[in-house]
């Protein structure tokens, strides 16, 4: 029984946007799902995918009529029982890696996944040698006036002695 | 004619910049050494030679290996003549009338100059078409010169002014400021010849089209504008920055003095900066359906990369100031904000991140732009690994202490920054690399800044109460109590009102919490229960000075905004319908009831205006008016949202086209708290203000009053 009015649902949501020529606004009421389960499903979607071309905007986020094409088309292979996953292989493998927020996970991501860690690994140590340096020279120096200090002192007793330029 | 005088004044500004460079540099010494030696001119011979008498002439001035004993030298003989503060003003001047002459062209609509052409048309409003002078790519990088020369005049004023004592005839008397205002001079020389060579806002062709291209709809738009001056303006200010911080580099003078010079720089550049992320988030925000204020984009990353140091810069130099630690890092930041700010410029001008093919991005060429990035910070980079292990830190501080908390908070910030900065140009490199197409959006970016912004916020709550050089954890744990109650109570009873708010958010709002509550008990305590000083309390607050009530209230500021951030997008409410007019709609506490579409003309678009009526409760608040334009020169639409401010939230309303069965497109969102957010970081705009307010404030007093 559901399916059908599903099919319906997705003939509707692919008849709309062939009529409306100029650009709509992001998530119009016309590509909704009257499903609320599978709707929120598409949403959820929708933010993890990019609008080709805009600046870093989700599909979801996007009036551009691309965007538009790929929430129906989101919409479409949810309703054809998709699972979320599924859903985002499909559009993957149409358009590529390219169309994902969240970049995934590949050899060719590696260093970009990795680069937060290691740098925080960096810090971490650069942070500790910092501290170790200081220590060391805290010990190696006694309360007393270092060499440069006593210099810096002896020169401005001296020129107060002097009668100061001031 | 008007423009062949601006492209005069642009050339001479990178003569004056040269000669600037030149003058002030050390060179200068040599030269003139050579000049007295040969007998050539007495007078300037005995002054040069009187200078090389006290042992600061070094003709390798930017080589210190010759007089390693240069570290924490006090004022040095460098006399150079009054009349030299002319130059920068020359220099102001002539960018002046620079940009003058570009603004002029755009306002008599002169379409013999391609830029005039490509961006404005005889019909754009005489307020854009100013505007638009500054959002071209040429017209930026000509702001960008203008912006430099002033922060160049004033820096002059504030160094010529501090060591003009009444007894000398030596105006800089310290190579290290002379040194400063001859980087200063390349920089600027730098920028003149990208601006010629990339992007020259000045050139004519033969044949000028009948009316130009017009404006991009999107860039018509005040807040698009504005935004321009107040990034370049903080640009000139990072500027300085970086030329201070090179010349303290070269004569080792990384120390107090150093910070006191870099003081109002570092808050005026922090405040500049955070004003144009500001101005870019509220216009993301105000356009269209978008309603998200924060999108990760190229553009906004090239101004957040820059901020975060400025802002870690702003605590460095704090510790430098009053400890003389932290110098080679405070250095590096030093050099960075500007390498970075600079490179975020190369970034978005370039357009090398686009999702469009080149050829309809209308970007031009920004070789030059990357060449005197790579040249510039290769040679400042280069210095700064030649000098920094060799200046010598006297004092020590504990792990726990004041020192270690902005220590770890600025490279922590750093830290983000860097990680910001990878994930934009990821793609840029995989794409050179092997051809691959990726993007790197607000995902990325929540999952590894996340762990970072936690604990630098936890460290923000007590960091303003660590003592300086070493305290103990106990006592500070006596000291945040009251904070940490309060803050517990908050987390408390958020929870329990909303049981079904997932952690993430949660963790948000307690940690503001906990820097809300820190930062007013800190402030209660010292304005309560500082030991009785005979006088009233008004006098506890004079003696709070205006650092502490600055960073009291940039930290407030942004505990504000968090709490607003993560509220509205957990709360937010968003219900997209097709309405008829008279249709009520039902968002949040608010209704909102649809009067239907009017068609108006604006002055160079037509629109077709939406007419809501606000209620709350049945009385009506506001009318709100969210638009579509349509710009007939460019042949696009515009989406401009109306919001209303409430005290609870904001409602942002907007509307599309006409749905099929016949009525409008509206979408309406509720974004509880989001009224925080903007307070937050007005906030923080008002804490770094008053830093620079009252020093200028108090500067002014004191010279008014009779010297004698």
């Amino acid at each position: 029984m559901r399916k059908p009015f599903l099919a319906f649902i997705c003939l509707m949501g692919l008849a709309m946007p062939l009529a409306i020529s100029s650009p709509a606004l992001a998530v119009n009421p016309d590509e909704m799902l009257s499903n609320p389960v599978l709707e929120e499903r598409a949403r959820d979607i929708s933010q993890e995918l990019r609008c080709l071309v805009c600046q870093n905007q989700s599909i979801d986020d996007s009036d551009a009529e691309l965007a538009h094409d790929l929430r129906v088309l989101v919409r479409e292979r949810l309703v054809a029982g998709d699972t979320n996953e599924e859903v985002i292989d499909y559009i993957v493998a149409r358009y590529g890696d390219y169309v994902l927020l969240n970049p995934p996970l590949k050899p060719e991501t590696y260093v970009l996944w990795a680069s937060p860690i290691v740098l925080a690994i960096l810090a971490l140590l650069a942070v500790a040698a910092f501290y170790r340096r200081k220590q060391r020279e805290a010990a190696a120096k006694p309360d007393t006036l270092s060499s440069d200090e006593e210099t810096r002192l002896n020169e401005i007793l001296g020129k107060s002695e002097n009668g100061g330029s001031k | 004619m008007i423009a062949e005088f601006g492209h005069f004044a642009l050339l001479l500004i990178l003569v004056a910049g040269f000669s600037q460079a030149l003058l002030f540099s050390p060179i200068r010494l040599t030269v003139g050494r050579i000049a007295a030696a040969l007998s050539f001119g007495p007078k300037t011979a005995a002054a040069v030679s009187g200078n090389a008498g006290t042992g600061t002439v070094s003709g390798a001035g930017l080589d210190a290996d010759e007089h390693p004993d240069m570290a924490g030298s006090p004022v040095e003989a460098y006399a150079l003549p009054s009349n030299m503060i002319a130059l920068p003003v020359v220099i102001l001047v002539l960018g002046l009338i620079a940009q003058a002459a570009l603004i002029q062209s755009f306002i008599v609509s002169d379409f013999s100059l391609p830029i005039v052409a490509g961006i404005s048309h005889s019909s754009t409003p005489l307020l854009f078409r100013v505007g638009a002078a500054f959002i071209t790519d040429g017209g930026a990088m000509l702001l960008w010169v203008l912006a430099t020369a002033l922060a160049n005049t004033v820096f002059a004023l504030q160094v010529f002014r501090r060591s003009s004592q009444p007894d000398t005839s030596a105006i800089v008397q310290n190579q290290f400021t002379a040194n400063a205002l001859s980087i200063l001079g390349i920089v600027i020389t730098v920028l003149a010849v990208v601006t010629l060579v990339d992007a020259d806002p000045f050139l004519r062709e033969a044949v000028a089209p009948l009316d130009g291209r017009g404006m991009n709809p999107q860039s018509q738009d005040m807040l698009r504008i504005l935004r321009e001056p107040a990034l370049y303006l903080g640009l000139a200010g990072l500027a300085v920055i970086f030329a201070v911080t090179v010349s303290g580099l070269a004569v080792r003078k990384i120390d107090r003095g150093f910070a006191e010079t870099l003081r109002p720089w570092v808050m005026g550049a922090w405040l500049l900066l955070g004003l144009a992320i500001a101005i870019n988030a509220y216009r993301s925000y105000s356009q269209q359906a978008w309603g998200t204020w924060w999108y990760w984009d190229t553009a906004e990353n090239s101004l957040l990369i820059p901020w975060l140091l400025a802002t870690a810069l702003v605590h460095c130099r704090a510790v430098l100031e009053k400890t003389e630690t932290l110098k080679s890092w405070t250095a590096f930041l030093g050099i960075s904000a500007f390498a970075l700010g600079w490179f975020g410029v190369y970034l978005t001008q370039s357009d090398l991140l686009s999702p469009l093919p080149k050829m309809l991005t209308q970007s031009g060429n920004s070789t030059a732009l990357l060449i005197g990035f790579c040249v510039l910070f290769s040679a400042a980079y280069f210095l700064f690994w030649r000098q920094s292990d060799r200046m010598a830190e006297q004092k020590a501080f504990g792990f726990v202490s004041r020192e270690s908390g902005m220590f770890v908070n600025s490279v922590t910030l750093s830290l983000m920054a860097a990680v910001i900065l990878i994930g934009t140009i990821y793609p840029l490199v995989l794409r050179w690399v092997d051809g691959e197409h990726i993007t790197v959006g607000a995902p990325f970016y929540v999952t590894t800044l996340l762990p970072a912004i936690l604990p630098l916020m936890f460290i923000m709550g007590f960091a303003p109460v660590l003592r300086w050089r070493q305290d103990e954890l106990w006592l500070i744990g006596r000291r945040m109590k009251l904070a940490a109650i309060l803050s517990a109570i908050i987390i408390l009873f958020v929870s329990i009102r909303f049981i079904e708010l997932s952690p993430l958010p949660l963790i948000g709002l307690g940690l503001a919490g906990w820097i809300l509550t820190s930062s007013v008990s800190d402030l209660w305590a010292r304005l309560w229960h500082q030991p009785d000083h005979g006088e009233s309390k008004y006098r506890n607050l004079q003696l709070l000075g205006p650092r502490y009530i600055s960073m009291t209230l940039s930290h407030i500021g942004l505990a504000i905004l968090i709490a607003g951030g993560s509220a509205s997008a957990v709360w937010e409410e968003q219900v997209v319908l097709s309405a008829r007019a008279g249709q009520s709609i039902q968002v949040g506490p608010y209704n909102l009831q649809y009067e239907g579409v009017s068609l108006l003309a604006g002055e160079n678009y037509a629109t077709r205006q939406a007419t809501f009526i606000l209620y709350r409760n049945s009385l009506p608040l506001e009318e709100l008016f969210p638009e579509i334009r349509y710009y007939p020169i460019r042949g696009t639409e515009t989406r401009e949202a109306d919001i209303f401010h409430g005290r609870d939230g904001d409602v942002h309303v907007s509307v599309g086209d006409r749905s099929e069965d016949g009525g409008r497109i509206v979408t309406v969102r509720f974004l509880p708290m989001m009224p925080w957010v903007w307070g937050g970081m007005i906030l923080m705009l008002i804490g770094g203000s008053v830093s620079i307010l009252t020093r200028i404030f108090l500067r002014i007093r004191k010279n008014g009053v009779p010297a004698s």
